[in-house]
């Protein structure tokens, strides 16, 4: 019995505070005039609507695509280069000034350029979002190797570890906390790119969608767009809060 | 107590005139020595021509204050680290990296036990690299907990739900799974309570019988050094070199309370207390 009342009050906190707000939301807003802020209710029917006709379906997928083939370039090369830089601290020296200066070019000042060399489309959106993303990823792996080197060093050599077992066993597990670390920043951040790539070098997708309603004032469609892309952001952090939780069970912080 | 001999079989001899097997000492150190850049340039001196030999079997306790460079002997004869001058032979042959034939328990289990890994992969992980298959590896591992005095089902947990003499054990029983003829410990009970340490002293005495193990192990505690080894070397002044050796000669089984209620353990810790107060 307590561990169900437990229960309960963990969903009523999680909960409780977004609820209100949606609920105000729908009540203040039942008898809204304004052109600019549509009763919700509107809003969701709008929302229903472009599930009716598959719209809603099409530019999610459309948009969810992009950000998975970016996250799995993120993931591969983020942790791929963070290793090497990580443990070679020589070629981490040759490239720091480079690195440092694609780092602090904003995303967004690329966007001409890619848009020129590659064109509207899918190829552009995908590269900018790795390239704006993969930061977080890629300097907290670095972090993560270079640490992973020294610590469990004496115990893998006086066991004489294979280096398969020892990169496997020992150097990407004691990584693994920072990188998870770099991840949970690039993710959300990603689903912004999305967004914005769509706004500019895109014909669907949810940015694409939400830029368009708003420049035919369907001020709806705008709001909802919004609302779909605000909680998708909230989903990603959540199922990967719990993906974190999985793969860092034997980290003594998570007990 | 007797006078440091420095008469050891060269490395010629060894080589050019094969002993038999039980006259190759287990571990034999000659002239060895050691140094590390200082902070502000030049070198500092750790080690300067240490020598000394643990025959087959034998377990031998090097003692010596914090910072006398205990670490660093270790390290040298675990091959973890070059020598500057001088030579490291395990079972005769020369020592540049970490002998297989070598298991070490290091002193601070957190950092030497794989937090993510289980317990009973972590005792496994070093076969895993000497190609031992998967069922065995887990049939031996299983063995090395229960020989520590661990129950199997420990193997499936995380280091981090045992306690520490716990995971002691478990670093201990990954060193036995490798089937070294020679154990390495530094200082392995520093950081465990008092009846941990004792229960550990025991099992270490157990497990080298019934392993025929040699041993060396670093410690800092004269009475810990007396009731486990056949031999104490002490490691002094500096940079630190072997200072005196004291053999024990309180028979193979020993137990706390009995030996450590002797004579002889009493005269041998005044002894030692003696000659190392003087210095």
């Amino acid at each position: 019995m307590k561990r169900v009342g437990s229960i309960v009050v963990a969903v009523v906190t999680a909960t409780g505070l977004p609820a209100l707000i949606i609920g105000a939301w729908w009540l203040l807003s039942a008898d809204s005039t304004s052109f600019y802020f549509p009763p919700l209710r509107e809003i969701v029917e709008a929302g229903a609507e472009q599930w009716r006709t598959g719209e809603l379906q099409r530019n999610l997928g459309a948009s969810a695509g992009n950000w998975v083939i970016a996250l799995c370039i993120i993931l591969i090369a983020g942790i791929g280069a963070g290793f090497v830089l990580g443990r070679y601290r020589g070629v981490h020296q040759a490239l720091f000034p480079v690195l440092e200066f694609a780092r602090s070019m904003p995303a967004v000042v690329l966007l001409p350029v890619m848009l020129l060399v590659l064109g509207q489309g899918r190829s552009m959106q995908v590269a900018a979002i790795a390239y704006a993303a993969v930061w977080p990823v890629l300097l907290n792996s670095i972090e993560g190797f270079r640490s992973a080197g020294s610590q469990m060093d004496d115990v893998a050599r006086s066991y004489r570890l294979s280096r398969w077992d020892r990169v496997t066993r020992i150097e990407i597990p004691a990584a693994l906390p920072r990188i998870l670390s770099g991840v949970a920043v690039s993710l959300p951040l990603a689903v912004g790119v999305v967004v914005i790539a769509e706004m500019v070098g895109s014909t669907e997708g949810l940015g694409h969608a939400i830029l368009r309603a708003q420049q035919t004032f369907e001020v709806r469609d705008m709001w909802f767009g919004t609302i779909v892309i605000g909680s998708l952001g909230y989903v990603v952090t959540v199922v990967y809060r719990w993906l974190c939780w999985v793969l860092l069970r034997w980290h003594p912080e998570t007990n | 107590m007797k006078e440091i001999d420095p008469m050891l079989s060269t490395a010629d001899e060894l080589d050019s005139h094969p002993a038999p097997q039980e006259q190759i000492p287990a571990l034999a150190v000659k002239g060895l020595s050691k140094s590390f850049p200082a902070p502000r340039g030049g070198t500092r001196r750790v080690l300067a021509d240490v020598s000394l030999e643990v025959a087959p079997g034998e377990f031998v306790c090097i003692i010596g204050s914090s910072g006398t460079g205990k670490t660093t002997l270790l390290r040298c004869l675990a091959g973890l680290q070059p020598v500057d001058a001088g030579e490291v032979r395990v079972a005769g042959r020369l020592v540049n990296g970490p002998p297989a034939a070598m298991a070490v328990v290091f002193q601070d289990y957190s950092r030497s036990l794989m937090p993510w890994l289980t317990v009973g992969s972590n005792v496994a992980l070093p076969l895993k690299s000497r190609g031992v298959g998967k069922a065995e590896r887990t049939a031996r591992a299983i063995t090395a907990l229960v020989e520590v005095g661990l129950d199997p089902g420990v193997a499936a947990l995380h280091p981090a739900q045992l306690s520490g003499g716990m995971q002691q054990r478990v670093a201990i029983a990954r060193a036995l799974a490798v089937e070294a003829d020679m154990l390495l410990m530094d200082e392995p009970f520093a950081s465990v309570d008092a009846q941990t340490r004792s229960d550990l002293e025991d099992l270490v005495l157990k497990v080298r019988r019934e392993h025929d193990l040699s041993v060396v192990m670093i410690t800092h505690d004269i009475d810990e050094a007396v009731y486990l080894s056949d031999r104490v070397v002490t490691l002094g002044s500096s940079p630190a070199t072997v200072t005196h050796e004291f053999t024990v000669d309180l028979g193979a089984v020993r137990n706390q309370l009995d030996t450590k209620s002797t004579r002889e353990f009493a005269d041998l810790r005044r002894e030692m207390l003696s000659t190392l107060a003087r210095r």
